[in-house]
């Protein structure tokens, strides 16, 4: 089951992962704090990540549920041999709200950026997912165990640890 | 993107439409022909009656464990087989924009069906137009993917297709453009004639 942390501003102390769609961050610099912190803690613990763009934060954890997330890919000729694992992803973490899709993007493409030189960032071009239809949009961050290498894929198992619940200290 | 099923009746073969999403059935693979001369007329029909309709493009290939979502396309490439193993999902897609399919020949010895479906290809390839034919044949194969599991079935994709190794030139240098330009100017003064005349109603 997909558990879903809403990142919402405790007061003046800093960060939680225990709000709601209510309280959501709505400051860039807030969200992407808490998109580094997670994606290092991601990166220390050998676990993936994945940014992404929803209207809602619920339904789309479910579809993400039964999705599939490419984790090779090999092209000979006309065919493509790709492999796919189920339900990859233990955490949503909703990292930021706002009601223009542009800043949505332009937010999640920034994040894809920032991840991708902390670790191992799954974004690709390769996503049949278009959630996000109506405003409010949501930034969310998914984050679970991909293997790299398919043929690891049976050792592994999906069991993961959720990134600490204690909050982030704001600096 | 169509998907056709050839089946063996007794005294004919038969091609039924497959339905898009429904799951393969044990009579729909076990009523694929599996005789190797029957895939042959099969084939030469095929390509015979696609090539009446212009140049034509066919791959032939094999594959096991058909994908229930085989013909819908997603992403410019459909599903062509599909295998669960655990918690991970093995997919072979066919790239490239198709417009039918054709299920022809089922066998159990991988070996030999890959040996039959490269027979078909050097069948298809030694194919001579017909007199009066201006027709292109690119017969090839969709290249060889992983076959875990008997039956194993020869498909066909075809689509319509102009030949890469042709560079196609259509005649229109000054004289032309002039000519094309000068037209273009009547047919503009036409219509504002015609404009005058109706009050411009």
């Amino acid at each position: 089951m997909l558990t879903i942390r809403y990142w919402a501003a405790s007061g003046t102390a800093g960060l939680s992962p225990l709000g709601d769609k209510a309280n959501l961050l709505t400051e860039e610099a807030r969200s992407e704090r808490v998109l580094r912190s997670i994606a290092t803690w991601c990166a220390l613990n050998s676990l993936a990540f994945r940014v992404g763009v929803c209207s809602d934060p619920n339904s789309q954890a479910q579809l993400l549920e039964t999705s599939l997330v490419e984790i090779h890919r090999l092209i000979d000729r006309d065919l493509l041999h790709a492999v796919y694992i189920r339900k990859p992803w233990n955490y949503m973490h909703v990292l930021h709200r706002t009601s223009d899709r542009a800043r949505a993007e332009r937010l999640m493409n920034s994040y894809v950026g920032i991840g991708r030189g902390i670790g191992q960032c799954e974004n690709n071009d390769r996503d049949l997912i278009d959630a996000a239809r109506h405003p409010p949009y949501f930034v969310y961050l998914l984050t679970g165990r991909v293997p790299t290498d398919f043929q690891t894929t049976q050792a592994n198992t999906p069991s993961t640890m959720a990134p600490s619940l204690l909050g982030i200290a704001q600096g | 993107m169509q998907v056709y099923v050839w089946r063996q009746r007794p005294l004919e073969l038969v091609r039924a439409t497959k339905r898009p999403r429904a799951p393969w059935t044990a009579d729909e693979l076990a009523s694929i022909p599996s005789i190797k001369e029957a895939a042959r007329r099969v084939f030469d029909h095929l390509i015979d009656s696609s090539a009446r309709l212009g140049a034509i493009m066919a791959r032939v290939g094999v594959c096991s464990d058909p994908s229930p979502d085989v013909g819908i396309v997603r992403k410019g490439m459909t599903e062509l087989s599909r295998r669960t193993v655990g918690d991970t999902v093995e997919i072979s897609w066919l790239r490239g924009l198709w417009e039918s399919l054709h299920f022809v020949y089922a066998g159990n010895d991988a070996g030999e069906v890959q040996a039959f479906a490269r027979a078909l290809i050097a069948q298809g390839q030694q194919r001579k137009p017909e007199s009066g034919e201006r027709i292109i044949i690119d017969i090839g194969s969709a290249g060889s993917g992983k076959q875990p599991s008997a039956p194993f079935l020869v498909y066909v994709a075809f689509r319509r297709a102009l030949n890469p190794s042709v560079v196609e030139r259509i005649p229109f240098g000054p004289r032309e453009r002039s000519a094309a330009r000068e037209a273009e100017a009547a047919g503009r003064d036409g219509e504002a004639e015609t404009a005058r005349q109706t009050g411009g109603h």
